[in-house]
């Protein structure tokens, strides 16, 4: 069958108003980036591509829910970046639920984050709101391109006001890394920069640490009391 | 019912897109064509012969009972390896592509999918056999007469025929994945089927009865003499209702395998 066969039949089963069927069908070839192969037969069709017709006939009738389930598995790369694409761009007038396991994936494409474990909703929230409460402090990776200044700097951002703790991480090649640990709702990043420069430490690097998605999912599920495997 | 002739409408269309579809037609209208001609020139012979032996033409040797019902009868023998190709696609390849899954996520209730796909085969069917009216055309054409009536009631039989295997083939396709294995099993029952016409003629009472009664063909034949007893159109709208109700069970048993 071809795309836009398929397109028409699914378009007649939503009952789509026929006077405005073919406009409909194009608006979603040309969303879902089907254009140019309306008239190919589906079976034909490389899999990132028949992806997009599940997701255009999906979309036509216009659902306000769209439930989407693992849309980017078994797709190569660059498929899989034009399907996020396209799923951030519907996510702009729709709702989606998107169910994956590729987490990397949900904190790129997703607003909000559900965690399911044993069929409970066990975490919901944004992806800075599940970190923020998982953790009662901030850290701030800074990396010094000079290891004769390390106690120097050790002890000058220990007496800042807000750090709580600093660590040295790894030392390599005569850089060093440091970890800070600073007080929740504090942001020292500019404190600590200027001291640097006043100091004369040449600094390479400065990000603050934040986990990803992958730890939180580990940390919220493992942490969970009475989940373990049965 | 809307939504049954829409999925009608496209099992009609893909049929007759794709390759099977094509080789369905093709055979059929080989065969039938073939028969017909075979037919024609053998009654042409027949006749001439008896004319020329000044001989009255043989009674009950019509061109419409020499003919056409023998005609309908061997098609009905073609039916059996065209339908098991027709059925085959209908749940079985939608299956194995898992688009079934896909069919079952529309507005469609369970009865709606049902009559959807037999609709569409047998508007296949339909479409298969109607164009056969053209060799009464031709007939005609040479300025043969024929009956009316007995060919009325053959194509009215082969409807009812054709649309009881496609129903049979219908529910062995709604049990399996595999398009190989649900052509192979229709085939088998209607071979089973015909079979049992022959078990009926060398049977005793009450088992010829038995026989002859649950044999489609047996009721067939009937209707290519031109008789419509309402025993047998009863016999026929049993024999769809019988297959049509398990395969509606075997499309609802999804609900309860999970």
């Amino acid at each position: 069958m071809r795309v836009k066969e398929f397109l028409e039949f699914v378009a007649d089963v939503k009952g789509v108003r026929r006077s405005e069927k073919r406009k409909h069908i194009e608006e979603k070839l040309s969303q879902c980036g089907l254009w140019e192969v309306r008239g190919r037969l589906i079976g034909k069709l490389s899999k990132g591509f028949r992806q997009r017709v599940g997701l255009a006939q999906a979309l036509l009738g216009d659902p306000e829910i769209l439930v989407l389930d693992e849309p980017t598995s078994g797709l190569d790369p660059k498929q899989i970046i034009e399907i996020r694409n396209l799923i951030q761009e519907l996510g702009k007038e729709k709702t989606l639920i998107l169910s994956t396991h590729i987490l990397p994936e949900v904190s790129m494409v997703c607003d909000r984050v559900l965690i399911i474990n044993h069929g409970k909703v066990i975490a919901s929230g944004t992806t800075e709101e599940l970190e923020s409460g998982l953790r009662d402090r901030h850290e701030i990776l800074v990396t010094i391109g000079d290891n004769a200044k390390k106690d120097e700097a050790m002890t000058l951002f220990t007496g800042v006001p807000g750090v709580e703790r600093v660590q040295v991480l790894y030392e390599k090649e005569g850089q060093v890394c440091l970890t800070l640990g600073i007080a929740k709702g504090k942001d020292l990043r500019s404190e600590i920069s200027r001291l640097c420069v006043q100091h004369d430490i040449p600094l390479l690097e400065m990000r603050s640490s934040h986990l990803s998605l992958e730890e939180i999912f580990m940390k919220i599920v493992v942490n969970e009391p009475g989940q373990g495997f049965k | 019912m809307r939504n049954a002739f829409v999925l009608a409408r496209k099992e009609f269309t893909c049929f007759c897109r794709s390759w099977t579809g094509v080789l369905v037609f093709v055979i059929f209208y080989i065969l039938s064509g073939a028969f017909f001609s075979l037919l024609v020139t053998s009654y042409a012979r027949i006749s001439m012969e008896s004319a020329r032996q000044g001989m009255q033409v043989v009674e009950g040797l019509g061109l419409t009972r020499f003919v056409f019902s023998t005609l309908f009868l061997n098609l009905s023998v073609v039916l059996f390896f065209l339908v098991p190709a027709m059925t085959m696609r209908s749940f079985a390849e939608e299956r194995k592509l898992q688009t079934l899954e896909l069919l079952y996520t529309y507005p469609f209730s369970d009865f709606e999918i049902l009559w959807g796909k037999f609709l569409g085969l047998v508007w296949i069917f339909e479409a298969l056999f109607l164009p056969t009216i053209g060799y009464l055309v031709i007939i005609r054409w040479l300025g043969g007469e024929f009956d009316w009536g007995p060919v009325l009631t053959a194509y009215l039989g082969f409807w009812l025929l054709g649309n009881a295997f496609l129903a049979l083939g219908l529910f062995v396709s709604s049990l399996t994945e595999s398009q190989v294995i649900s052509a192979v099993v229709t085939f088998a029952f209607l071979i089973l089927f015909w079979i049992m016409d022959w078990v009926a003629l060398v049977t005793e009472e009450p088992w010829s009865t038995f026989f002859k009664m649950l044999s489609p063909l047996g009721h067939y034949r009937e209707f290519t003499l031109g008789i419509v007893d309402l025993s047998h159109v009863v016999y026929f709208i049993f024999f769809h209702f019988y297959f049509l109700f398990l395969t509606l069970r075997s499309i609802e048993t999804r609900n309860w395998k999970a």
